[in-house]
């Protein structure tokens, strides 16, 4: 099958014959992309296959509403990020913060990697968690996705200079997380 | 043990087996498109649902407000249709006068109020 680009995409999703087969080739294209992005944010695989199918029945569902005033994927990625968050933060207390999770999420990379998971992969997943979630966020998608800041910044609905920020302070906090932590 | 983000890069410490993640994203797209075609097909149902409900309940209340129709053959229930009912015939004619009166089958000028001798 020849590569089908974004506007065809699109194209297909609009159109009520091929809207199915367009959907099935979207989460094709951006599903292993998004299921990590995720899994990177609940750390537990229940929770990303469960925040997974919640994004792909909000895609189906959002097609209509689709303006493209982003690109197809940038779009996808922030259904799939407010999904994660969502469930982060029906883990959370009425007056408690996603940001308070971080031991929470520990435990759940613990219980996933298990006995034989490389140490400093460990370590430097650990480091990751300790950061508030924003900070999180943008060390994800910039480092892992290689995503641009005006695409992260669509994602998350925070601006350009905000995100450059949070990325700084993330990295210089992981760097210090691994000098003091290493073995 | 020296960790920096060279060194790790962007491996992780838990890895899904090959394939594993494809199929889980094919999964949830076949969930998704289901519960759409479920979402579409239900207000059809839902429709013909509310024309179930609405002719029942007009059914319900043209009994209730034209009791007549609930007799046999469309009339009302006559006091001699059910004497030629045998068994309601039965106990009719085991019933006192008295208790007969007291149903209102007979009205009290069709009762003999006078002793009858010739009957002992």
């Amino acid at each position: 099958m020849a590569q089908i680009d974004d506007e065809q995409l699109v194209a297909m999703l609009r159109s009520p014959n091929e809207r199915d087969r367009g959907y099935r080739i979207l989460l094709k294209k951006y599903g292993s992309r998004l299921y990590w992005h995720i899994r990177r944010i609940v750390v537990a695989h229940e929770d990303a296959e469960d925040v997974m199918q919640e994004t792909a029945i909000n895609i189906l569902a959002g097609i209509d509403k689709f303006e493209q005033k982003s690109s197809l994927s940038t779009w996808v990625y922030r259904i799939a990020t407010n999904e994660a968050l969502r469930l982060l933060r029906r883990r959370t207390g009425f007056f408690q913060s996603i940001d308070s999770l971080g031991e929470v999420l520990v435990e759940k990379l613990e219980d996933e990697a298990g006995v034989d998971a490389d140490a400093a992969e460990m370590l430097f997943q650990k480091a990751l968690l300790q950061l508030p979630t924003q900070q999180r966020l943008a060390f994800n998608l910039r480092y892992y996705d290689e995503m641009p800041y005006e695409e992260i910044a669509k994602v998350t609905g925070k601006n350009v200079n905000t995100l450059k920020t949070n990325y700084h302070f993330a990295v210089t906090k992981i760097k210090n997380y691994l000098k003091e932590n290493s073995l | 043990m020296k960790a920096d983000f060279e060194t790790i890069g962007k491996r992780m410490p838990y890895v899904e087996p090959k394939g594993y993640v494809e199929d889980l994203v094919g999964r949830c797209a076949d969930r998704a498109i289901a519960k759409r075609s479920q979402a579409t097909a239900r207000p059809f149902l839902r429709r013909v649902g509310i024309a179930v409900t609405s002719m029942a309940a007009t059914l319900l209340a043209a009994a209730i407000i034209f009791p007549a129709i609930s007799g046999p053959a469309g009339g009302m229930v006559t006091a001699e249709a059910i004497a030629q009912s045998s068994s309601l015939g039965d106990v009719l004619s085991s019933m006192s006068n008295d208790e007969l009166a007291a149903i209102d089958y007979y009205s009290f000028d069709d009762i003999p109020t006078e002793y009858d001798e010739t009957n002992e």
